[in-house]
């Protein structure tokens, strides 16, 4: 009898590195985690890679080579200052990328800690939903250009506008789940057993909202890519002197007839990152149901 | 058994629900007692208020509920406590294991971690010493080769398995009473036999009285000392196990006897009691359980009958409970 438990026990745990791989081969068994995971994988990549790939400076100036198209010497063309545009848009990435963890982290920290006290606490959720309610009732882009006309353009702005118009929105999310967590028997079996208010938010209700947590923060991140962009395009993100994408798009509208590539290629730029994210969202949705988990029964 | 000061002593529990938009009544005058190491069986059907009177003892009814009467926990009045007084209580003196075993343990950590984090939030020690003590508990509640399962998350384990690390948990404080809510309602009957061996050896064992929630007359014959039958809300019988089997003073306790199906007659139909318990939001002004009665009278219907002494520790809320006692005893 003790040998079989035994067996069994070794038999549905495998060691770490094994479950490593069978839970990501459960994940890339998704379709669009998988696509989502390459596309941002290789963003990420080449964002990390970027100095590497390219010796050329993102601000050199080459007034001899203005409005070069893409060649085997500028892989992606030059601009009207003769600025090699493969290491502008490499370099801008590392701005979006920066901003959007930021405003990540921001959400993952704000926006699940309001979010789980208005789920937890009935009398706090009309106040904080209130409130949220009214700061979502702006549109997003709109609330964001608002802020960051408020506080002046920098990078920081952009970070600030941006997570105070996307907390709100993961408050929400956590919120919903908080609400259909805390309510099931193991927190009430936790409360028996005189764990505090506290205890129950970390160990039990949180721990088990993390899915939808994560999905919602993986569309932050898409949507704070785009919106970023949009700010700097409107000058109201990183000063001029930064390549982020969206001034390369900004600096590049005057040209869009004569040199289509300076404003698609931070375009397409964009567009991968922020599919990307988006589809990793999606996959990560439907990868960490607990309905689609058949071990789990 | 024991005739000790009672360590939990229930006086007069009235619990509503929604007090502000009409109040419903979910349990009214319900007064009983716990005595340091019994074996206290609350028996009744489904909505008959024995598990609101346990969330009440341990403090964890919803907020939108009114509670009026004494829930005295050795000799200290607990129902007026702060939530810090409660966290106090809940875990360390009263412990609670409830019905469904399948969701009372949370799924994301391994049952190891989940008792290693429950004793250290009650004791100052290292994880290496919760870590043994967890070892120790779980092999105290019978699970085979405890040091490896610690490592198991509770979808690894079968529902006998987590209901005994349910306990296993509660037990950690080494509690003075133990409030288990229908704790093998879920469970297979070989499984329910077992465990219900396991709360009887943990009690003679550790000294901790067991406050037994069931609507099984089976388990109540096989584990209690004392039992309360409760029905609507109110207390309708309180007894010794062998009183109350061998004369039931309440039509109603008879009625659950009568349900148990019996071995030895083979009959189609199992036995039931006609008819439904009362809302309580529109309940008869007589005994609550007269519309279902088949010895009611004209005088049930007159007046919530009162709580009769009998002999000893028997008591019964029916106007012909002498008259009961009397027919079972010829």
């Amino acid at each position: 009898m003790q040998s079989h438990i035994e067996i069994d026990a070794v038999e549905d745990e495998p060691t770490g590195l094994a479950r490593f791989y069978a839970t990501a081969r459960r994940f890339m068994r998704n379709r669009s985690f998988a696509i989502g995971a390459v596309l941002f994988g290789s963003v990420v990549l080449v964002t990390f890679l970027g100095p590497l790939l390219t010796d050329v400076s993102p601000n050199a100036l080459s007034m001899r080579n203005r409005f070069q198209p893409p060649s085997f010497d500028n892989l992606l063309g030059t601009d009207n200052l003769g600025r090699d545009m493969f290491a502008r848009v490499i370099y801008g990435a590392q701005l979006s990328l920066m901003i959007g963890t930021s405003v990540v982290i921001l959400n993952a920290i704000f926006g699940v800690m309001l979010g789980a006290l208005a789920g937890f606490y009935a009398r706090l959720d009309n106040i904080l939903m209130r409130i949220a309610d009214a700061l979502m009732a702006f549109p997003a882009v709109l609330l964001a250009i608002g802020i960051a006309a408020a506080l002046g353009p920098s990078s920081m702005t952009a970070i600030i506008a941006l997570s105070v118009v996307y907390v709100p929105r993961t408050a929400r999310v956590v919120r919903s789940s908080v609400l259909v967590v805390k309510e099931l028997d193991f927190v009430m079996a936790a409360r028996a057993s005189g764990a505090t208010d506290f205890r129950i938010i970390m160990k039990h209700v949180l721990p088990n909202s993390m899915a939808p947590m994560i999905v919602q923060l993986s569309f932050v991140f898409a949507y704070s890519v785009l919106s970023e962009a949009v700010l700097s395009f409107m000058g109201l993100g990183a000063p001029p002197t930064v390549p982020s994408w969206g001034i390369l798009i900004s600096e590049g509208r005057a040209y869009m007839r004569e040199a289509a590539w300076l404003t698609v290629v931070p375009g397409v730029a964009i567009a991968i990152t922020a599919l990307g994210l988006n589809l990793l969202g999606d996959g990560l949705r439907d990868v960490l149901d607990p309905r689609m988990k058949v071990e789990e029964g | 058994m024991s005739s000790d000061t009672p360590i939990l002593s229930i006086r007069d529990l009235t619990v509503d629900f929604a007090p502000k938009s009409g109040r419903l009544p979910a349990v009214s005058n319900v007064s009983f007692d716990v005595t340091a190491g019994e074996m206290m069986c609350v028996v009744g059907e489904s909505g008959s208020g024995k598990s609101v009177t346990a969330l009440a003892i341990m403090g964890l009814l919803a907020a939108d509920t009114a509670i009026s009467g004494n829930i005295l926990f050795e000799g200290r009045d607990i129902t007026r406590l702060s939530r810090r007084e409660w966290q106090k209580i809940r875990g360390r003196q009263i412990g609670m294991i409830f019905q469904e075993p399948m969701t009372s343990l949370n799924p994301v950590f391994t049952i190891g971690r989940q008792l290693v984090e429950t004793i250290r939030h009650h004791e100052r020690v290292s994880v290496r010493a919760a870590r043994d003590r967890a070892v120790e508990l779980l092999d105290m509640v019978g699970i085979p080769s405890p040091r490896s399962r610690l490592d198991d998350y509770p979808h690894q384990m079968s529902g006998g398995m987590r209901q005994r690390v349910m306990i296993a948990i509660a037990l950690i404080c080494s509690p003075r009473l133990l409030i288990a809510d229908e704790p093998t309602t879920a469970l297979d009957v070989t499984i329910q036999g077992q465990l219900l061996d396991l709360l009887n050896d943990l009690r003679s064992e550790t000294g901790t009285a067991i406050m037994l929630i069931t609507h099984n007359m089976g388990v109540v014959a096989e584990v209690a000392d004392r039992v309360t039958v409760m029905y609507s809300g109110c207390v309708a019988e309180q007894a010794e196990v062998m009183q109350i089997f061998d004369h039931p003073a309440h039509p109603y306790t008879s009625g659950l006897m009568n349900c148990t199906p019996k071995l030895t007659v083979t009959s189609a139909q199992l036995n039931t009691i006609p008819g439904s318990m009362p809302n309580p939001a529109a309940a008869p002004p007589g005994c609550l359980f007269a519309p279902r009665c088949e010895l009611a009278i004209d005088a049930c219907s007159e007046g919530r009958p009162a709580q009769v002494n009998l002999t000893g520790n028997h008591s019964s809320a029916c106007i012909r409970a002498e008259m009961l006692l009397g027919e079972s005893a010829e």
